[in-house]
């Protein structure tokens, strides 16, 4: 083969304008097979964009309840987490919980039964640790020249929810997708399950206009299975 | 191995029918009777056997002499009928007693060939093969052209090669028995391809039966020869019906797909590039000679002067799946393409990452090569990479780059001296398997010659590493050189296109065709993805460069 490189570049130098070449990709070059090629480590992809192993992320996010008919569904909140792995990764996800009630619902239910939920206790914030299990890391092209990277994750954890009066536990189990743009900023949106105790807002007589206001305490307490999605936006450092 | 084992499975047939003969023979034979003529023996051991037992049955029945042999004589008797039973357990370590007794001594070469034979038979072939080379160098003897055979056999079992260079030496293939000539023509066939007697060693090749274990292998290698006699048209006949042979089976079958490899090789050694890249777009992707054939595919588009097939080609070779690849010379091809299309930044770029990545290497491996002499040290550096690329381990605790450990491990002889230690590690862990041997003499006979064997062993693979690096280090200085020859062509490329500029004669600097309709790559379902810098296991192969040559 070395006496090849003497002669190519003998050629070389004997030709020195060659005619435009049209890019024109021959059928027979494009892919005719599933199968993958054997490596000694075969691992799915190499010298990734976006390398999360022992990296800290944090993100700020926006989320709803959506099935929460008394309290205000929306929240605002800080993701700070841990990727120990290009597997695995530690959130903490911390929310406040808008003020208020659910405009939607409960205004039509205190005026229908002359009720007052402002007196049921107040949901203040949550705290959730979650680990996540990076399943999936791929990439989309939309635009001709553009491609962004991808990761799904299942999630699951516990964590607490801190009401005026008291904090409940609670646990939960989802999934999650990030949109990378460049190698460190991405959209995270979260679709969640969340079993949580909480206190039943419905109190026998204690929300009625005409009776005195019960104490926190007399709330029962109950659990339920609330639907939460989180989008905003995380950065690795 | 096959044949190994319908051979012992005759022996113990014949030897249960005739052993119940033997014993009413030894309890009815008179003093002076003559002993009963028996049938002719299947095979050679068999016959060794039934001669050895029928001396001890006229010497049992013979008047009791008190001889002081008589003991031993009773012994080798009962070592023989549990040979006979296929107890070759039991009888093994009796024979190798009497093997090393003064008593026995006319006895000594029938009693190791039937040793040898026990041992071959529970696959302890290296121990075996001591057996039959002790018959063989005492010659003279009746058992030396058997002894010859079975050590054939058993070094074939081994796959060492100096054992069997030392039974081939020895062979006079006519005295071979029929069934067993074409382990003989094939070896023979392979020492001389090896010697470089390519018209010879086609001949031995063509001498193997077709119906025999050998005759793919016997056809494969007959077609190397061939070629490197020059004679392409006759191999391309012979790979082509070996392919065609394998065609029932699959895809990635090795030999489908070797063949197949060698058809793209003769058809690039006539220099016949759009059939040998034809021939290389066949090597299934999951097959271990894909990442060859994509190489090689590379230099047959070079020399048709399909420059963006060829730098579509290497976008795969130099991703970061190859980089425990040793593959300089890959990138000095894609740094000529890219002097042939006038596109010199990249050529300094490739030269660049040539040096960067293969100018380590050479210092290592030149350091290594000065300051090393002990060939085991060769050997453990080979032998940790090794371990290395069998258990998936970091690259860690290594002299010499991984990269060339790896290349050195592929050679084929490097290959051939490690399933030599494996077969003799096999052996060792069946030995010590079995205690009534691993606790005799004979166990400690078997791992004094085991533990020989992988000393020399581990030498000699030593001394054949170093000489592979030699090589590298020489291929390696070549290239260098090329490489500042290519770099001296871009620099004087650059100062033309210089000129140009200056004299306003520039060309458009189109990187990539911007006109490319994107739906051209999405029709008929094939995606479209721009090179981004991450490499995805699926994409390997799939690259095709999109860049514009820059000459005028």
């Amino acid at each position: 083969m070395t006496k090849l490189f003497n002669v190519l570049l003998v050629l070389l130098l004997a030709t020195p304008a060659f005619a435009a070449e049209s890019v024109d990709i021959p059928e027979e070059e494009l892919a005719r097979e599933t199968v993958l090629p054997r490596f000694d480590r075969p691992d799915n992809v190499r010298n990734r964009n976006v390398v999360t192993e022992k990296k800290i992320e944090v993100g700020l996010y926006a989320g709803a309840n959506f099935t929460e008919p008394i309290y205000s569904q929306a929240k605002v909140g800080l993701n700070v987490g841990y990727h120990w792995s290009e597997d695995a990764a530690l959130m903490f996800n911390f929310a406040k919980w808008m003020s208020g009630r659910n405009s939607q619902y409960v205004p039509g239910i205190e005026q229908k039964g002359n009720l007052d939920f402002n007196r049921v206790p107040n949901l203040e914030y949550s705290l959730w640790g979650n680990y996540e299990l990076k399943t999936y890391y791929g990439k989309i092209s939309l635009t001709k020249q553009g491609v962004m990277n991808l990761s799904l994750y299942p999630i699951m954890g516990l964590g607490v929810t801190k009401y005026t009066h008291k904090m409940y536990p609670g646990l939960n189990a989802g999934i999650g997708q990030k949109f990378y743009f460049g190698k460190s900023l991405a959209l995270r949106i979260d679709f969640k399950f969340q079993y949580q105790q909480g206190p039943n807002p419905f109190l026998k007589g204690g929300l009625a206009n005409s009776q005195p206001a019960p104490d926190a305490g007399e709330f029962e307490d109950k659990f339920r299975l609330d639907n939460v999605m989180d989008i905003g936006l995380s950065y690795l450092f | 191995m096959k044949n190994f084992s319908r051979f012992s499975l005759l022996i113990l047939i014949a030897l249960s029918v005739t052993s119940a003969d033997a014993q009413n023979n030894r309890k009815k034979a008179k003093p002076a009777a003559k002993p009963k003529a028996a049938a002719p023996a299947a095979n050679p051991m068999m016959r060794a056997v039934e001669r050895a037992q029928q001396k001890q049955t006229n010497r049992a029945a013979a008047p009791r002499q008190q001889s002081p042999t008589s003991y031993l004589q009773q012994q080798l008797n009962q070592a023989l009928a549990q040979v006979r039973a296929g107890q070759y357990q039991q009888a093994a370590p009796t024979l190798y007693g009497l093997s090393r007794r003064k008593e026995l001594e006319s006895e000594r070469q029938q009693i190791k060939y039937i040793l040898g034979v026990a041992l071959s038979e529970m696959k302890m072939y290296q121990t075996a093969a001591f057996q039959f080379v002790d018959v063989i160098r005492t010659g003279g003897g009746k058992y030396v052209r058997q002894s010859i055979e079975r050590l054939s056999l058993a070094a074939d079992a081994l796959g060492d090669d100096t054992l069997l260079n030392y039974a081939i030496s020895k062979v006079r293939i006519d005295e071979f028995p029929q069934n067993q000539k074409d382990v003989v023509y094939y070896r023979l066939g392979e020492i001389k391809l090896r010697n470089g007697q390519f018209g010879e060693a086609a001949e031995l090749f063509s001498r193997v039966n077709a119906n025999s274990r050998y005759s793919a292998n016997a056809r494969f290698n007959r077609g190397l020869a061939l070629l490197e006699s020059n004679r392409p048209q006759e191999a391309l006949q012979l790979f082509n019906s070996l392919h065609q042979s394998r065609s029932r089976a699959s895809v990635t079958d090795t030999n489908r797909v070797a063949s197949q490899m060698a058809i793209a090789r003769t058809y690039y050694q006539m220099q016949d590039w759009d059939k040998a890249m034809e021939a290389y777009r066949e090597i299934p992707r999951d097959s271990e000679y894909w990442h060859d054939a994509l190489f090689e595919s590379s230099w047959a588009q070079l020399r048709s002067a399909k420059f963006r097939s060829t730098l579509s080609n290497l976008q795969s070779l130099h991703s970061a799946y190859y980089e425990d690849s040793f593959i300089p010379e890959s990138l000095l091809v894609r740094s000529i393409v890219y002097l042939y299309i006038c596109k010199f930044d990249e050529t300094e770029k490739t030269l660049n990452l040539f040096e960067a990545q293969y100018g380590p290497v050479r210092t290592q491996l030149s350091r290594f090569l000065e300051t090393t002499r002990d060939p085991l040290a060769y050997f453990q550096e080979v032998e940790r990479a090794y371990y290395i690329r069998k258990d998936r381990k970091p690259n860690q605790g290594l002299r010499l780059p991984y990269m060339v450990s790896r290349a050195v491990l592929d050679e084929g002889n490097v290959k051939r001296a490690f399933g030599y230690l494996k077969a003799l590690n096999d052996e060792k862990a069946r030995i010590e398997a079995l205690p009534t041997i691993a606790r005799s003499p004979l166990g400690v006979y078997a791992m004094k010659v085991l533990a020989s064997r992988f000393k020399n062993s581990k030498v000699s693979t030593g001394d054949l590493v170093r000489a592979h690096l030699l090589n590298m280090r020489k291929n390696l200085n070549d290239f260098f050189e090329q490489a500042s020859f290519v770099r001296y062509e871009m620099i004087n490329g650059k100062k033309e296109l210089l000129k140009k500029k200056i004299a306003g004669k520039e060309s458009p600097n189109a990187q990539i065709d911007e006109n490319v309709d994107r739906k051209f790559y999405t029709q008929n379902g094939f995606e479209y993805w721009p090179f981004d810098g991450e490499y995805w296991l699926d994409e390997i192969g799939n690259y095709h460069y999109l860049g514009q040559q820059s000459c005028e």
